[in-house]
């Protein structure tokens, strides 16, 4: 984010510019020290600045305390106009959000709606409406909610209300009504309805893919209540009317039905019928919470009329037709008894024959038997006591239901505590050291650079040893009792157990700074590891022995002495001896013991850039004592084998790139790619 | 365990010298102090008429709060952090009476309402951070407390020191010797000078960077 003015930049007279606090769509905003230490914001107005500038002077002088007061307009040297305003410190509502992907608790809720129909009820009482408001616009500074960008807000009179054409606020808040450049109180209780069902659900009721489709919903489809629990739908509802003459239209009375649908004081609501909440779904054969006291009276007797309808039907065609009949029988003759016969005989059909009419006719008998139930029962007495039964019911359902959502609440809410209690309690300490097992990105370049300085290294450390293996001693340790590897260098007659030994130990060397550098940083794991390195060992084995035997045509010590008296274990693999009749070791020979000695030290750990040290002698034994022990199960030249190891741990160790303890951070997290 | 004496006095203002401690003003984030000695003495106003941003000359972190005016002390050792108590201290809601280990998240709570968070937010670095949890805060307001040992995080994630959100990465502040140096991978400017390996932060350096700008400022 690129801002105007640097730290330190007086533009305004009498202020210091700290730092950048943010861009909103009328300006930058910057954290600024006055003269004497008073910390203030300055907006700079660089967008819609008409706008601002008007709303701005208008609420110069309004003082509350959940509103970010203004203290002054003033313009600088280049004509540009700030406006310095209150510093607000702490949270804002939209970094609050980020904090409750799933919702807030309950509490945190009500805490900020608190603070916010305080500041907004303040501003309508005054005639302003504030028509920005969203999370990015609330903060709470200590205890206290404030509300922002009250620059905003606009006068409103009912002249005036179609006046404002230009849609400015976010959209995701962005009352209907806005789109067509009306601007009522309604619209700030339409954004605290979106903000609180954000604070609850964790998401906004609206939410698209570009601003044109979310207008269209706020203007066109349902929020989904069924998100929210069940006693604040009637509010919630309520406040998300698409149409502001519908809509709740004062901040402190939702706020107040608000509290009361969580307190459950009045569980009847109203909602009108045409309205989104009356399509919610409910459960069958329970009474639909967003649907008010009217319509359950309306449904009730319409239940109650059908029911009694059948019954009444039935008397009143009997009594019809005794009446009929007892005429009949006196005056009439046959065919009027006749006729009321088959009308009964036909109203039996059908009574008994479609289910409707069965249901029917076992209500008439009941009815005959008890007797019709007297009219004013039915409209009076029997309706009142079924519905007081109702209410108290329907009361006694949705406390419970209440309050259960609220220990469910308070449950969750212990739950998150505590596992973030235990989240920290468990927290695994970690040593601070890197050590080679810290897996890390090390670019191609970086990995191609160290490896090829190492080898470098290892070339002239290869040197440097053998060289002084020649000088200082007579070279048996190489090439045995019998050798002569010392006396062949320096009298110049044969180079040859020389060149085996330094070539040899570079392509060994070589061969290890390649892989261990390959695989440095990359989370392998053990088995794979040793995988590799068996395979890099039963490959160097090879290559040597073609160097020893068909380059260089030398020998190794291979005397009785050279195996320090030791019989080994197995001096043939399956039918391939390990050792050949001149008692040099064969190729299995040093493919077993190169890959054996690579798969079982940790060769890895000695060439990685974070090893412990740099050099350790202890590395060094170690892997001598392997080599003796792999040479006393396998025949290899006993001697030989622990000299080589010795120097091939010796010019890895100190050609292999090292980097300190205390830099190790630094070089992973800030190392230049 | 004791109260304000004079002794304590003498001793701690002789220690408290300019450039131990630095101000970030960084764009977007907040205003954070930088601590690098190894105690941090904390406590309440100073003197009256005596006016420091942020120190006294009792405290080096000098709360507006109802506190001793040395009221309690943190200090690095090694790769730990102690609590000592020089007045009523609560450490996790329970009282110290001489010295307490203190481990991440740790509510240090001085006196009856001023409450402190302790956070050692990566394992990989002994730095520290103190967070004003009950909104204490000292003259010059600040939105936290670094103590750093060797170095310091700036980055998006919770893993870093000082968290800035909208960053597009990491960088490092960290010590060599007596200075302070900055480093990152992202192509940043010290002083508009275009630095690859670590550049050295002087009081009044700017750093700036893709989406990143903060100023380094030295306690007066």
């Amino acid at each position: 984010m690129k801002f105007t003015f640097a730290p330190e930049s007086k533009p305004l007279a009498g202020f210091t510019i700290k730092r950048a606090i943010d861009r909103g769509g009328f300006g930058e905003v910057y954290y600024a020290l006055s003269d004497s230490g008073k910390e203030v914001a300055l907006k700079l107005l660089q967008q819609n600045m008409d706008i601002e500038l008007r709303g701005v002077t208008q609420c110069l002088n309004l003082k509350h305390p959940n509103l970010v007061t203004i203290f002054d307009v003033k313009t600088d040297h280049d004509g540009d106009h700030w406006v310095v305003m209150e510093y607000v410190s702490g949270q804002g509502l939209d970094k609050a959000l980020q904090q409750y992907p799933q919702g807030m608790p309950m509490e945190q809720v009500r805490y900020w709606l608190s603070g916010i129909s305080e500041g907004l009820s303040y501003l309508h009482s005054r005639g302003l409406v504030h028509r920005d408001l969203k999370p990015s616009n609330v903060f709470r500074d200590g205890e206290t909610i404030k509300i922002g960008d009250v620059g905003l807000s606009k006068f409103i009179t009912h002249s005036r209300r179609s006046a404002n054409t230009q849609s400015v606020g976010t959209v995701y808040y962005m009352a209907p009504e806005v789109a067509r450049g009306r601007y009522g109180k309604e619209v700030d209780v339409y954004a605290v309805g979106v903000m609180v069902y954000e604070m609850i659900t964790g998401v906004v009721p609206f939410d698209g893919e570009s601003t044109a489709e979310i207008l269209m919903k706020h203007l066109s489809e349902k929020p989904d209540l069924s998100r929210l629990p069940v006693h604040l739908r009637a509010v919630m509802g309520r406040a998300l009317e698409k149409d502001p003459d519908k809509r709740v239209g004062d901040i402190k009375i939702f706020k107040q039905e608000f509290e009361r649908a969580i307190f459950q004081r009045n569980s009847s609501t109203e909602i009108p019928e045409d309205s989104f909440e009356s399509h919610l779904a409910t459960p069958a054969g329970a009474y639909d919470t967003s649907v008010g006291s009217h319509h359950e009276d309306t449904s009730y007797v319409k239940r109650e009329v059908n029911t009694l309808l059948t019954p009444m039907l039935f008397l009143f065609l009997f009594l019809i037709s005794g009446l009929l009949f007892a005429a009949s029988s006196t005056r009439a003759g046959m065919p009027v008894f006749t006729v009321v016969i088959a009308l009964a005989l036909f109203w039996v059909a059908v009574s008994l024959f479609t289910k409707a009419g069965a249901a029917a006719v076992s209500r008439g008998f009941s009815a005959i038997v008890k007797g019709p139930p007297p009219i004013s029962n039915l409209w009076d007495k029997k309706h009142k006591i079924q519905k007081s039964q109702t209410a108290d019911q329907y009361r006694e359902s949705n406390l419970e239901k209440t309050q259960i959502i609220r220990e469910a609440e308070r449950k969750k809410a212990e739950a998150q505590r505590r596992q973030a209690h235990n989240r920290n309690r468990q927290k695994p300490y970690y040593p601070r050291a890197l050590t080679p097992r810290t897996p890390r990105i090390i670019s191609n370049r970086t990995r191609l650079y160290n490896l090829s300085v190492s080898m470098i290294k290892a070339a002239i450390c290869t040197l440097v040893i053998v060289v002084g293996l020649v000088c200082f001693t007579d070279g048996s340790l190489f090439q045995g009792a019998m050798g002569d590897m010392s006396r062949g260098v320096m009298r110049g007659y044969n180079y040859a157990p020389f060149c085996l030994l330094t070539c040899g130990t570079l392509i060994a060397a070589w061969s290890v700074l390649a892989v261990a550098k390959l695989t440095e940083g990359k989370p392998y794991d053990q088995s794979t590891r040793r995988i590799i390195w068996l395979t890099t060992g039963a490959v160097v084995g090879a290559v040597i022995y073609l160097l020893q035997t068909e380059v260089l045509m030398t020998t190794i010590g291979s005397a009785k002495e050279d195996y320090l008296g030791l019989r080994p274990l197995f001096d043939a693999v399956g039918p391939n001896s390990l050792v050949l009749v001149n008692g040099q070791p064969s190729l299995f020979s040093y493919v077993i013991f190169f890959g054996v000695l690579f798969c079982f030290r940790r060769w890895w750990w000695h060439a990685d850039s974070f090893r412990p040290r740099k050099f350790r002698v202890l590395s060094v034994l170690i892997t001598v004592f392997t080599a003796y022990i792999i040479t006393a199960i396998w025949a290899f030249p006993m001697i030989p084998a622990m000299c080589w190891a010795a120097i091939i741990s010796s010019v890895v160790q100190l050609s292999a790139s090292w980097i300190p303890a205390e830099q190790r951070f630094i070089e992973m997290k800030g190392g230049a790619q | 365990m004791g109260f304000f004496t004079s002794s304590s006095r003498q001793d701690h203002s002789a220690k408290s010298s300019a450039g131990v401690s630095y101000l970030l003003w960084i764009d977007g984030v907040g205003t954070y102090l930088v601590y690098l000695p190894e105690t941090l003495r904390i406590g309440g106003p100073g003197e009256t008429g005596v006016t420091s941003g942020l120190a006294s000359d009792w405290a080096d972190l000098s709360l507006l709060a109802n506190l001793s005016r040395h009221h309690a002390s943190i200090i690095r050792s090694g790769e730990n952090y102690f609590l000592e108590a020089q007045a009523p201290v609560f450490c996790n809601q329970r009282a110290v009476n001489d010295r307490v280990l203190l481990t991440d998240q740790a509510a240090l709570r001085l006196n009856t309402d001023t409450v402190l968070t302790f956070r050692q937010p990566t394992a990989l670095s002994a730095s520290a951070c103190l967070e004003f949890t009950s909104h204490h805060q000292p003259q010059q307001r600040l939105d936290g407390v670094v103590l750093m040992a060797e170095t310091c995080l700036l980055g998006a994630s919770s893993e870093n020191h000082i968290v800035c959100p909208h960053w597009p990465g990491t960088v490092i502040l960290y010590r060599q010797g007596n200075q302070v140096l900055c480093r990152s991978r992202l192509n940043i400017d010290v002083n508009q000078v275009a630095v690859s390996e670590g550049a050295v932060l002087t009081p009044g350096s700017l750093v700036t960077g893709p989406e990143l700008r903060f100023r380094w400022e030295v306690v007066a």
